[in-house]
């Protein structure tokens, strides 16, 4: 079956018919659309114009889908992509970070009552101003693992970390996030 | 000492979904951006060709003339540890131990002192392949099928290093244009695969005398067929080849001269040092010390190497 499945490549090497297996940029939108605008909205925080974001990460997918050789999951790899659109896009607006924080969040969900989204609101900004001050990839790890709650090995290969090292890395992102929270007068 | 999950994390609100209008938008935005670069690429690639053509046309109006020959080539003195190598195909073509020329025989121990072997041939320039083939007046248009398929050739020489794969593409120009006109360039890429190939014998065949002389640069030619005659161990035809090239008569160009000189002067006295010429060999060194000063300390290290027992 492996031989079926297999063609001979234009430079003589016999690769398998992944062409043909190989997801569409069509049905990868299809499936994770929602999920990657999601992590573009968590990883990005409140006031990131999650459109524009998802629209550069689908950009990218778009022009990497035919050098995706499927090594890794597909859930993995678009992780990956989000992670450094996100950080590129924080880094390019960090002059801008007082402006951008001032704009409304406009995405808590109807069902929560008044004080509820008072008190949402004000969790996710003392969050995120925390995480504002961490280092990027721990940034990426913790919303990961806490928020989107990733299997241990879904985050280190999107992260491209060691699965041994990821539990020490998930300890110390903790501990620097604690040290934040506690300057901002927060447990 | 493990840090627990701060109670943060499970008080942020829900996401939102994703509308279905807001996921249409998005990825008619995104296929609209590809397009868009797609189309930008498109353009950039078309502008390649013409952008070689302008170097090329601009080379030739200023120099008037070919570029000049790169440096001079490895040795396989250089490669028994006397000099780094320098880049060059060859560079992993084994030594070949010489015996001691016969003034030295008398002293020398019984076994075979490692002297100089021939230089390894220089690689024949992409640019300057190029710029021949577009060159050509015949063929002004880049769409010509021809001028494609030796551009095919050159890509795969070049930018995917793969002279095999040239040489291949070279195989099917010459069954398809037996009598094209641009043969003398894909000779010149035959040349420079052959030479990646570090495939001397082939090259020899190649490059015969009666070929070279009907080629552009024939003069450097010339030389590649003496580089190439001396990595096969036939320095005696070799020689003549690199005194041939030393006459002012062929080397008339004078930044050209002065590279393809060099070799020439380097190759012959590294053959006749093959051959026994010792005194001959140290007088075309003592002479590339003084006219190359940039190639002198090369020069003498060979030097020293043929004084030694």
């Amino acid at each position: 079956m492996a031989a079926l499945l297999s063609q001979s490549h234009p430079m003589g090497v016999v690769r398998p018919l992944d062409a043909a297996l190989a997801p569409t940029f069509e049905a990868i939108y299809q499936e994770h659309a929602p999920t990657v605008l999601r992590w573009v909205r968590r990883l990005a925080g409140p006031g990131a114009d999650v459109d524009d974001l998802g629209q550069e990460v689908f950009l990218r997918v778009h022009r990497s889908l035919p050098a995706f050789r499927g090594e890794s999951q597909v859930r993995t790899w678009l992780y990956r992509i989000v992670v450094r659109v996100v950080m590129r896009h924080r880094q390019r607006r960090m002059p801008m970070a007082q402006e951008d924080d001032a704009r409304p969040s406009p995405r808590l969900s109807p069902g929560l009552s008044p004080e509820d989204e008072l008190g949402a609101r004000e969790a996710e900004a003392i969050l995120y101003r925390a995480l504002d001050h961490l280092d990027p990839r721990q940034r990426a790890l913790l919303v990961a693992f806490e928020l989107e709650e990733l299997t241990g090995t879904e985050i280190a290969e999107a992260l491209g970390i060691k699965r041994s090292t990821l539990w020490v890395r998930l300890h110390r992102a903790r501990l620097a996030l604690q040290k934040e929270l506690e300057l901002l007068h927060v447990r | 000492m493990s840090v627990e999950r701060s109670p943060l994390w499970g008080r942020l609100p829900p996401v939102a979904e994703a509308t279905p209008e807001q996921l249409n938008g998005i990825r008619r935005a995104v296929e609209e951006r590809a397009r868009v670069l797609a189309a930008r690429r498109r353009r950039q690639l078309r502008l390649i060709p013409g952008l070689m053509v302008g170097l090329g046309l601009l080379w030739w109006f200023l120099a008037g003339r070919a570029p000049p020959v790169p440096a001079a080539s490895v040795t396989a003195l250089e490669r028994t540890g006397l000099e780094r190598p320098a880049r060059s195909s060859y560079a992993s073509t084994p030594a070949v131990p010489i015996a001691p020329p016969p003034s030295a025989l008398s002293e020398a121990p019984p076994a075979p002192v490692p002297l100089p072997v021939p230089p390894t041939v220089a690689p024949v320039r992409p640019h300057r392949v190029a710029a021949m083939v577009r060159r050509s007046p015949e063929h002004p248009d880049a769409d010509d099928p021809e001028a494609t398929l030796l551009g095919s050739a050159l890509k795969q020489l070049r930018r995917n290093h793969d002279p095999q794969g040239a040489l291949s593409v070279l195989e099917t120009y010459q069954q398809e244009f037996p009598t094209g006109v641009l043969r003398p360039e894909a000779v010149m890429i035959r040349a420079e695969s052959l030479v990646d190939l570090g495939r001397h014998q082939d090259l020899v065949d190649l490059l015969t005398p009666e070929a070279v002389a009907d080629l552009p640069r024939s003069t450097e030619l010339s030389l590649l067929r003496g580089e190439a005659l001396s990595h096969l161990d036939r320095c005696r035809e070799a020689i003549p080849l690199f005194s041939a090239l030393l006459s002012a008569s062929l080397l008339d160009e004078p930044a050209v001269d002065s590279s393809l000189r060099e070799r020439a002067l380097y190759g012959r006295a590294l053959c006749r040092a093959h051959t026994g010429q010792v005194a001959a060999a140290r007088r075309d060194l003592e002479l590339e010390a003084a006219q190359f000063p940039e190639q002198a300390a090369k020069a003498r290290r060979t030097l020293e190497t043929l004084q030694g027992p």
